[in-house]
């Protein structure tokens, strides 16, 4: 476990060390014969992507979320243009012959096979668990490595390596979001956080941890100087972190989320979490539920939304490591949860429900809910370089 | 009771501070005289007067002279006499009404005790019926363990240990720390578990040679966080680019642009010159 690992709030604010000096204009440019349309893929040996006829570079530094729904990479090109990619976070196994396999690859559907059974990873999975009402196998769980799930980790790897592709230089930095200590379990983030830092140092990089929340500070409050409150609502959890001058002042958890809602929902209408997330992702806005579905979608959406506030509100109340903020500051939400409709309405009406202990501003949403924390950490690597 | 007091009203009906004892007044003014001295003295008959009469004769005294001098007194001393009769009819309540207190909470903290005895009681029986519970989970865990070690076992020693993704003894060795730490933690509280304590060592003495044999594995990690290399070691092992059957490099995956990060860069490396 390497100092990093232990100390995932880095402070970058204030004398963090200079990056990888290999290159110094923290840019790497790589031509490809056969060129590529995959920006992250910079080694030309490397054949994890299709190849196509795009001439590209981009500056040295990743950024990774690895969330408990979806794991998603950034990468910055020269012209200064973010290329993410995405994979869903869960995979299921299904029956092994010669007809599907084909059927899979001409339908564009990941597959591979371990220990003779057919893995279908990424969106399919989730996809097919919906047509056949199955549950999904995830490799994480409350936004860390799942304890129960034995494929986990070579899933994980194989998902990362579909993302990252190969390092442009040996140990390129590779900024990877972890959760902070939750406030409501007795969960241990050391372990989740010593897999990933492995995982991606046997890929070719430099794994350095980010608190979830923190990569939504900086990847969303530029312009309050990284000052203000950066919420990622993600499957597992709700990372919450404030910050002043891009110092974590205060950085925690809770382990409700997404899939706190699915399964909620999916109890009380007698239906599969899946098909509960599918309903959820359909296009609900939880202001105005249409259905006996929307319905019970909304009354734990605005559960969540209450819940997390009271933590946050109470963990203000007895922090006593608290800044002073001299003007009152802006709270962004990002991560896919709360990508729904309505999801900042709701937000509001739960935060005039409470004293909140500092004056805010405003309550907004990420540019790019989806992909802040993950541009978050790309800001971070980049950073160093 | 003696002469009345002379003076104002408020003087001689001030309240009495505290309750007046007939009882103790007589036992104090009595003299004890022996029966030889009053012999001596020539008295052969003693007139006695019961506690009662004299209580009895108490009251009637006192009646008169109330009533007297109610008769006599104006409004405002009636009023002045019911108000200092009230309070001291409030006093005499609050002190029986604390002697019912201190006697309903005396009997409120027997019910709490006796109701605290049965609660541990019961949670002393749901332990009991849990930690039953629990070694029949753990059993059936331990069983199924043994199974996968039985397996792979046969398996390293048929030399199918190198070049495959399935079974090494780093992956081996791995599973069994693992059936080791789980075994432990729930054996341990329930104290009594002596087979599945013996299981747990044995597990871990066979996690030591198959670690020895993979690669010098030290078993004393088993319940800590993996290190790094040992994490690498495992990532290191075959995949996807490996050979192993996928089409995943054949398929695209999921992917986006998002505006850049160059003003948040800028920023940031702003804010740390500034703080330099």
């Amino acid at each position: 476990m390497t100092e990093d690992m232990d100390k995932p709030d880095n402070d970058f604010g204030f004398g963090f060390e200079s990056g990888d000096d290999a290159v110094s204009d923290g840019s790497v440019n790589v031509n490809f014969d056969m060129g590529t349309n995959d920006p992250m893929n910079m080694n030309p040996a490397s054949s994890n992507v299709p190849a196509s006829s795009v001439v590209t570079s981009t500056e040295l530094g990743r950024g990774l979320d690895v969330g408990t729904a979806n794991l998603v990479s950034s990468v910055q090109d020269a012209e200064g243009n973010v290329h993410i990619k995405i994979q869903r976070n869960a995979f299921l196994d299904i029956d092994t012959d010669d007809y599907t396999k084909n059927m899979l690859t001409r339908l564009n559907v990941q597959y591979v096979v371990i220990n003779n059974r057919m893995v279908v990873v990424g969106d399919p999975a989730f996809e097919l668990a919906n047509i056949f009402n199955r549950e999904t196998r995830r490799p994480m769980r409350d936004g860390m490595i799942s304890p129960d799930e034995s494929d986990a980790l070579p899933i994980e790897k194989m998902l990362l390596e579909t993302l990252l592709g190969s390092p442009s230089v040996e140990g390129e930095c590779c900024y990877y979001s972890v959760p902070a200590e939750p406030i409501d379990a007795d969960l241990n983030v050391i372990y989740h956080q010593g897999v990933f830092g492995g995982l991606l140092k046997s890929l070719g990089f430099t794994g350095k941890p980010l608190v979830e929340g923190h990569a939504v500070v900086f990847s969303e409050l530029a312009e309050d100087d990284f000052t203000g409150i950066g919420i990622s609502g993600g499957g597992g959890m709700f990372n919450i972190c404030v910050s002043y001058k891009s110092i974590p002042a205060l950085s925690f958890s809770t382990t409700r989320g997404g899939d706190w809602i699915d399964r909620n929902v999916g109890n009380v209408l007698g239906i599969s979490a899946s098909r509960a997330t599918a309903i959820k992702e359909r296009g609900v806005d939880i202001t105005r539920p249409k259905n006996r579905e929307e319905e019970a979608v909304e009354i734990y959406y605005r559960n969540l939304i209450s819940y997390t506030l009271k933590n946050i509100k109470s963990r203000f109340e007895s922090s006593s490591s608290m800044p002073n903020f001299p003007e009152p500051i802006s709270i962004v939400c990002a991560g896919g949860t709360s990508l729904i409709g309505g999801f900042i309405e709701v937000f509001n009406d739960e935060f005039q429900k409470i004293n909140f202990p500092i004056p805010v501003k405003e309550i907004r949403h990420a540019e790019d809910p989806l992909y802040s924390v993950s541009k978050g950490c790309l800001v971070a690597a980049l950073s160093e370089a | 009771m003696g002469r009345p007091a002379e003076g104002p009203w408020e003087e001689r009906c001030r309240p009495m501070s505290q309750p007046f004892s007939v009882q103790d007044a007589i036992r104090q003014s009595a003299t004890d005289v022996d029966l030889e001295e009053l012999s001596r003295r020539g008295l052969r008959k003693v007139k006695v007067l019961d506690k009662q009469t004299v209580f009895r004769l108490i009251d009637e005294a006192v009646n008169r002279v109330v009533e007297e001098r109610l008769a006599a007194a104006t409004d405002k001393e009636r009023e002045q006499i019911q108000s200092e009769a009230r309070q001291e009819f409030q006093r005499l309540v609050k002190e029986r009404q604390v002697e019912v207190d201190n006697t309903v909470e005396q009997k409120v903290q027997q019910a709490k005790a006796a109701a605290l005895a049965q609660v541990e009681q019961v949670q002393a029986q749901a332990r009991a019926q849990v930690d039953a519970k629990v070694q029949e989970q753990v059993g059936a865990q331990v069983e199924s363990y043994q199974a996968k070690i039985r397996e792979l076992e046969a398996q390293v020693q048929k030399g199918n240990v190198p070049g495959t993704a399935e079974v090494d003894p780093l992956q081996l060795s791995e599973m069994i720390r693992q059936a080791v730490a789980d075994a432990a933690p729930v054996a341990a509280p329930s104290g009594g578990s002596s087979e599945l304590a013996a299981l747990a060592k044995s597990i871990e003495s066979l996690s030591k040679q198959v670690g020895n044999s993979g690669g010098g594995n030290n078993s004393s990690r088993a319940v800590e966080a993996p290190s790094e290399e040992a994490l690498q070691a495992f990532f290191s092992r075959p995949s996807v680019s490996d050979g192993v059957e996928s089409n995943i490099s054949n398929v695209e995956v999921k992917n986006a642009k998002a505006n850049g990060v160059n003003k948040n860069l800028a920023k940031l490396r702003s804010l740390k010159k500034g703080s330099e």
